[in-house]
């Protein structure tokens, strides 16, 4: 979100409290979390949240008289499709506290990687009837929030394959390769994905068992998480032009690199980072170990 | 319900398209396929596609081609018709899922297994990102599929009518904005909508649609597009779409008002 500051009054701090999103699963609520892992294209969502807000101060902060028609909305963003698109849009009263639910069915062929939901109050259509600065344009945003939620899990920041190594380039006796394609602005949904060898049995049920997984499988995920981490962070630096500065653009390669550089490497330079792998990589390996925490319980 | 599709790898890929390049189309023909044994499905959900079913879809693409000269020569209004045949037909009959459409590799499958021949007679140049869907915005299906895509309207008599509206070049400008422009069906068929509406005459058209999309890049730091009704929407779309034109058109007005 853009942190420019709008050409008219907005909506004050307190006049709009939103509560949590919920997740609706057969009717039921259930506060929705940050990651939903059992996730796939066939789960479409059903989410509804409630919030209140102070029309009148609202309208009074803004200067935007009673016939200027405000709406709440939801906006949602999924980084895997690359789409955008709105749930439920509430026209509010003239005047008093509104107490709206926010609702949307969201469908899951549309969704993947990490669902954001924005709830917007805006003006809702053009007006020329409010004060000295008051918004005019229909869509300005006079308030926004948002959440975001990962979907398909945060084990795999990217789609897994399972495949025979046999019928690919790779070695039929190594356990799995990160494929990563295209530049540092590609989506990261659409170049990542984890090639996972088949014939690896104790891999392959680890995977399978992600979600419950048994002392033995944990070794394995960690082992694996440790590994991609550090074939992710060492492509990053061997390439010249990767900086934590650039601007990538969301849910981008780039921006994942960044990510996980500044979260396993906080406050070190890149610069740092490449001298280190370069001058003494065994040291590097074993910093990545303690970075990613291996064999440590999540 | 989402439909997998194979993801041929980049190495296999690159190795396939440095095989074909050289290849006549009757050659290619000879090396279609419905699966190659390095190509991978994504564990994400949804059901692999069945090679019946992309023997039919080859089957259909190979008609449109033929009607536009495949696999002789084929003028650029035949091309442009292909074109739009194949973005309805990809994005009616795939059952894709847009995070699916977003990976490379099942495009790089299509285009170099299911479709060699009529993918290296689309593109004579044969340069690389036609095939390789190194940018989706170039790739042969790939950009096809997205256009398809964002200008379809489920609710409307045409589904696929606004496909018409913007050629290759206009459409990837908006696309290259996908991130804050081209993301949102909605927004992308109300720009359509209004470039439709605007007289262009006189007016170099590609430099009036950038500087049309500027005007929206820079509105939608502080408006929310998507929250707005369409027609709502329609209104601050034609009025960044006039502004853009005034602009124009002043620029090519007398300039010794002054002197």
């Amino acid at each position: 979100m853009s942190t420019q500051a709008p050409p008219y009054r907005t909506a004050p701090y307190g006049s709009v409290v939103p509560g949590p999103w919920q997740w609706l699963i057969d009717d039921v609520p259930t506060e929705l979390p940050d990651a939903l892992p059992d996730w796939d294209y066939r789960t479409d969502l059903s989410l509804r949240q409630s919030v209140t807000v102070d029309v009148g101060l609202v309208r009074q902060a803004t200067g935007l008289p009673p016939s200027a028609k405000l709406t709440l909305a939801m906006v949602w963003t999924a980084s895997g499709s690359g789409l955008k698109a709105a749930g439920d849009r509430i026209t509010l009263p003239e005047s008093g506290i509104a107490n709206v639910e926010l609702g949307a069915v969201l469908q899951g062929i549309q969704l993947g990687g990490v669902l954001k939901l924005e709830t917007t109050l805006v003006l809702a259509e053009y007006s020329e009837a409010g004060a000295l600065a008051s918004p005019r344009r229909a869509g300005s945003i006079l308030w926004s929030s948002d959440y975001s939620t990962r979907l398909q899990g945060d084990a795999p920041l990217f789609p897994i394959a399972v495949v025979d190594f046999s019928k690919t380039q790779y070695p039929q006796g190594a356990g799995w390769h990160v494929e990563i394609g295209g530049d540092f602005e590609t989506a990261t949904m659409g170049a990542l994905l984890l090639l996972v060898n088949e014939r690896k049995q104790v891999l392959v049920d680890a995977l399978r068992n992600a979600a419950k997984p048994r002392a033995v499988d944990r070794v394995v995920l960690s082992t694996v998480h440790t590994d991609v981490a550090r074939t992710l962070i060492e492509y990053a630096l061997q390439d010249q032009d990767f900086s934590l500065e650039a601007d990538y653009g969301e849910e981008s390669i780039g921006s994942t690199l960044q990510a996980l550089v500044a979260r396993f490497f906080p406050g070190q330079s890149v610069t740092h980072l490449r001298r280190t792998r370069d001058q003494s990589p065994t040291t590097f390996a074993t910093e990545l170990q303690h970075a990613v925490r291996i064999f440590e319980e999540s | 319900m989402s439909v997998l599709f194979p993801r041929l790898l980049p190495r296999q890929a690159q190795a396939l398209y440095d095989q074909y390049k050289s290849l006549t189309i009757e050659e290619l023909e000879q090396q279609v396929a419905l699966r190659h044994d390095s190509a991978v499905y994504a564990a994400t959900g949804g059901d692999r596609v069945r090679e019946k079913d992309l023997e039919k879809l080859r089957q259909t693409i190979v008609v449109a081609a033929r009607e536009a000269g495949f696999p002789g020569r084929s003028t650029t209004n035949d091309r442009t018709d292909f074109d739009r045949k194949v973005a309805e037909l990809l994005h009616r009959t795939l059952g894709l899922a847009p995070a699916e459409a977003a990976a490379r590799d099942i495009w790089a499958f299509l285009a170099l297994v299911v479709l060699p021949d009529i993918s290296f007679w689309r593109f004579e140049k044969r340069t690389d990102e036609r095939f390789l869907a190194k940018d989706l915005t170039r790739h042969v299906f790939g950009r096809l599929w997205w256009r398809a895509h964002l200008v379809h309207d489920p609710d409307g008599a045409k589904p696929y009518a606004a496909l018409r509206i913007l050629g290759e070049a206009a459409f990837d400008q908006i696309y290259a904005r996908r991130r804050s422009l081209g993301g949102s069906p909605q927004l992308v068929r109300s720009i359509l909508r209004v470039w439709h509406e605007i007289d262009t005459a006189g007016v170099n058209e590609t430099d009036l649609l950038k500087d049309f999309l500027k005007r929206l890049l820079r509105l939608g730091a502080f408006m929310s597009f998507e929250t707005l009704e369409d027609e709502q929407l329609a209104i601050e779309v034609r009025r960044a779409a006039r502004d853009s034109l005034h602009a124009f058109t002043a620029d090519r007005g007398p300039r010794h008002a002054l002197s």
